[in-house]
């Protein structure tokens, strides 16, 4: 994306991103993290699950997220995708309106309306749980149908088309349009979740823990079919992960996070090569 | 002639209503006494003035007579009557210590201050026919109070007695009274969720026994966690006290029977940071000698705070789903309502169904058209 | 009930009816919550239906009540001798055109409305995302972001399994361009009356507690895909044609189907003054079979 002075701009701009659960005190972020060791205020028994979470996003970008459970890596996507909100900080997000002109809004801040917008035609999200991502009473057609329909998509016969175009693309055969989630496998249920979420053609997709529970030979056919498909449309992404082999196959930048903060970040291959902080290197040789 | 048999008009609707009435007197006997059912079937009116929302016993036993004892009929009629009322004020806050009691029990411990009351109530009866009352002489009738009152020692209790939870909220084990929040008339406001307590509290008030039972119930068995203890079960009269005219000073305007019930739910987290654990409290009170229903209040109270406190995770902490299906007026009225005739909607049906078998038989509409690109499409 | 107090509810009720009238006016298709009252009819009766004519009615008007397009089916004739024995000096009528105030069940008539006629309808559910989302805060939340995606889908769903939406009476419909209604459980027939229609149309729910307008002249768009349009009822004949009317002859009205004990069926306008109407204008003795 270019703006008016001809420098390239991030799709998405977050500074100081934190989300307690709970009360808060004025001392919830320094008695937790990483000092600490811990993201539950001793003084309110309040949760810090982001603290401060600061970094951007180019378009065309892939963007890794690593953490283990209860790093504030999950909560980070759910903030992206506005399904919680930001204690504090922004997210400044930017894009194209409904007619094309420039547009930009903080992701903290917006209101039900715009958010749904931002959800139902920039966004899109796929979920580890696929019970989730998927409408399980609803075909795996309707639930691409949904996000097209959703998008303003008024033809019943475009509708079926691009659905059918859009499993053909995730390698689901199309003759399962009319199957629900519940009859697919597990594998074939992150496909349709996919598809679904590329639906209609966003500028950001996330992904939260995509391959995890599947076979290896799933796992891997997934991941090479998200990079062939940000090879073909450009979307950037953010990659949200407990694993390093799949930061090390798709991200070309990692943050690695713990107790809610980012602990280090930079190009993925460095972080992996030569961890700085002792968190990721214990991750590394945990790995290795 | 289909086409006229559902058209009665007058003449049909007048007729039925004669039915109902013939009915009632065909088979004989002496017509009752709303009077006698007001006082024999003491229950059956309480229920009916519960439901029905207001308490006018003599006029409860009357709906009962004109239902032929349909209870849910009963309290239809009261609660239309009652919408023609003017409401003339609410009173200040009453408490549940003010009751002159009848009847009061704690099952939380052995002896409580004022001792248990064990008062009226079929709990420990052994449900075998009593065939004496078949065939019962009215001497035989009235020696029963007669007796009883001949016999009966001057009071030796006193006519209120301290609450049980007195004590444990003194030592601090309960979450601590709350101001009082204002009262919510479910007949002047509609619910919109998410509703306040005193709401919640009012429609179960005069929601239907049964219903009511049944969410309480789910509880019990597992549908939600409440490891409920009564901790005190009482019912008495309420001596309502009203803000005389003239010199606006509270004076007793009369009293009310009332059946309430709190009970003690597991321990949970105190409110704030270094507070220990307490105990919640779940309260039920309704009009009349109705003690099932006042104990799955207390259960639905308790168990829709959880609801409010951590989303719902059951049918009985949700509490659209508790309050909106719990009123028997309504329910039985939308119920009854299917026997309206439907054939305008039923035959749009019909033609809708027609057409779909059409076109699933070889159609050559848009929509096969669509789905034709992969087969079947089913 | 006091001896004079017209209109039965109190006259705080009747304020409060028509305030929620007028907002549902303001906001075309929204539905205004209020405090339905207990009315001597049981609920699923048309109790809110009930209260909107009681707060409209004035002594000059002249009201007509139908149920399944007949002015004397049971409930009709109930609700009407509730109205007119409430509402001293109002006269009632069984013709369409005369008619000011129009409390129905189920139908909108044949006959045009006109500017001022008033159309009262009984509503059992109403919220169109109901078939979709059991929970009314939720429905609320998706209104309020104009999210009817689920109900879209329905359609889709409906298409592919039947190649037909398979709502047949009920069909949801985009008022004003923004909010979806649930129209009572009127045919798909009717639907197309309520589009740009001269009358103004309030709708009331009284066991919901809820009332909703479509004022005079308001689009009213059914929801379709643009390539699968909406159709209302066919009353095709296995040939292919139409039934018409065994009794006037009318191949452009909703139609009674009428089994016949020998087997077979006879068809016939299900309103009966407008049928009835076509027959007097067709014989000038004007009596009907």
């Amino acid at each position: 994306m270019i703006d008016h002075a001809g420098e390239p701009q991030p799709i998405l701009d977050a500074a100081g991103l934190t989300r307690i659960h709970g009360r808060g005190c004025p001392d919830c972020l320094a008695l937790t993290g990483d000092g600490p060791g811990t993201n539950i205020c001793p003084r309110c028994r309040s949760v810090v699950a982001l603290a401060g979470v600061s970094f951007r996003l180019w378009p065309g970008e892939i963007l890794g997220v690593m953490g283990e459970s209860g790093s504030g890596k999950s909560s980070l996507a759910r903030l992206l995708h506005l399904d919680d909100r930001a204690t504090a900080g922004q997210a400044w997000w930017r894009g194209e309106d409904d007619d094309g002109s420039a547009l930009r809004l903080d992701l903290a801040a917006t209101d039900g309306w715009r958010a749904r917008w931002l959800r139902d035609r920039r966004l899109g999200m796929v979920h580890q749980n696929p019970h989730l991502g998927l409408n399980f009473a609803v075909s795996a057609g309707g639930n691409i149908a949904e996000r097209l329909l959703c998008a303003g998509e008024g033809s019943f016969a475009a509708v079926r088309r691009r659905a059918l175009g859009l499993l053909a693309r995730t390698e689901v055969p199309r003759g399962r349009v009319d199957h629900k989630p519940g009859q697919f496998s597990g594998g074939m249920q992150q496909r349709v979740q996919i598809a679904r979420a590329l639906a209609p053609q966003p500028s950001l997709l996330l992904l939260d823990e995509v391959t995890t529970g599947l076979d290896c030979s799933v796992q891997a056919r997934i991941l090479d079919l998200i990079l062939e498909i940000q090879r073909e449309t450009g979307v950037a992404m953010v990659v949200v992960t407990h694993d390093l082999g799949v930061v090390r196959l798709l991200a070309g930048r990692t943050l690695v996070m713990r107790h809610g903060r980012v602990v280090e970040s930079g190009l993925t291959d460095q972080i992996l090569e030569d961890p700085q902080h002792p968190y990721t290197q214990q991750l590394v040789s945990a790995a290795l | 002639m289909g086409y006229v048999a559902i058209r009665g008009g007058e003449a049909a609707i007048t007729e039925a209503a004669r039915l109902l009435d013939v009915l009632r007197s065909a088979a004989g006997g002496e017509p009752l006494g709303v009077d006698a059912i007001r006082d024999q079937l003491g229950l059956l009116v309480d229920r009916v003035c519960g439901e029905g929302g207001c308490w006018e016993p003599r006029l409860a036993a009357l709906a009962v007579k004109q239902s032929r004892g349909d209870p849910l009929e009963a309290a239809f009629l009261l609660r239309a009557w009652r919408s023609t009322r003017p409401r003339l004020g609410a009173t200040a806050p009453h408490r549940g210590s003010e009751l002159r009691l009848v009847r009061r029990i704690s099952a939380a411990f052995k002896e409580v201050p004022g001792g248990q009351v064990l008062g009226p109530g079929s709990d420990y009866l052994q449900r075998l026919f009593r065939y004496d009352l078949l065939d019962e002489s009215p001497e035989a009738f009235r020696s029963a109070a007669r007796d009883w009152f001949a016999g009966a020692a001057p009071a030796e209790v006193p006519a209120t007695l301290p609450k049980v939870l007195d004590a444990l909220r003194a030592e601090g084990l309960l979450t601590p009274p709350r101001p009082p929040l204002e009262a919510y008339d479910v007949t002047r406001e509609p619910l919109v969720f998410p509703v306040p307590r005193p709401a919640a509290l009012a429609a179960m008030a005069r929601g239907e026994t049964g219903g009511l039972l049944a969410m309480a119930y789910s509880t019990m068995r597992g549908y939600g966690y409440l490891h409920p203890t009564v901790a005190e079960l009482r019912y008495g009269f309420l001596p309502l006290r009203w803000p005389h005219p003239a010199t606006g000073q509270e004076v007793e305007a009369g009293e009310v029977p009332v059946t309430e019930c709190e009970i003690v739910a597991m321990h949970g987290q105190g409110d704030a940071e270094g507070e220990p654990p307490r105990f919640s409290l779940g309260y039920g009170c309704c009009l009349g000698h109705q003690e099932v229903k006042a104990i799955a209040m207390a259960m639905c109270d308790r168990s829709l705070q959880n609801g409010a406190e951590r989303g719902a995770q059951h049918p009985a902490e949700d509490a659209e789903f508790v309050l909106m299906h719990i009123d028997g007026i309504e329910s039985m009225g939308f119920c009854s309502h299917y026997k309206l005739p439907h054939y305008v909607t039923f035959q749009s049906d019909l033609d809708n169904l027609r057409k779909s078998r059409s076109k699933l038989a070889g159609g050559t509409d848009a929509a096969s058209a669509a789905l034709a690109e992969v087969g079947d499409g089913r | 009930m006091d001896a004079d107090s017209f209109g039965f509810l109190d006259a705080g009720a009747r304020r409060e009816l028509r305030r929620a009238c007028f907002k549902a006016v303001c906001i075309p298709g929204y539905q205004v919550p209020y405090a339905s009252r207990e009315m001597p009819i049981a609920r699923g009766f048309g109790t809110g239906g009930l209260q909107i004519t009681l707060s409209l009615l004035t002594p000059e008007d002249t009201l007509k009540v139908i149920d399944q397009g007949a002015d004397d089916s049971v409930n009709a004739v109930n609700l009407r001798r509730f109205l007119l024995a409430t509402c001293p000096g109002v006269s009632a009528t069984t013709r369409t055109g005369e008619a000011t105030v129009i409390q129905t069940r189920h139908r909108v008539p044949e006959t045009a409305l006109r500017s001022g006629q008033i159309m009262v309808y009984q509503v059992p559910y109403p919220d169109p995302l109901q078939i979709v989302e059991p929970s009314e805060s939720r429905r609320r939340r998706m209104h309020a972001e104009g999210d009817y995606a689920r109900l879209w889908v329905r359609l889709y769903e409906d298409l592919v399994r039947f190649r037909e939406v398979a709502i047949s009476n009920r069909y949801p419909a985009r008022v004003h361009g923004r909010y979806v209604i649930d129209p009572s459980p009127i045919p798909r027939w009717d639907l197309p009356k309520l589009h740009r229609s001269a009358a103004l149309h309030l709708f009331g729910a009284g066991r919901e507690k809820k009332v909703y307008a479509v004022p005079p002249w308001t689009v009213v768009e059914p929801l379709a895909f643009s390539d699968v349009p909406f159709q209302v009822e066919a009353f095709r004949r296995a040939d292919g044609g139409r039934h018409a009317c065994t009794r006037c002859g009318a191949d452009d009205s909703y139609l009674d189907e009428i089994p016949l004990p020998g087997g077979g069926r006879r068809w016939q306008c299900n309103d009966q003054d407008h049928c009835d109407g076509r027959l007097a204008a067709r014989s000038p003795a004007g009596a009907a079979p």
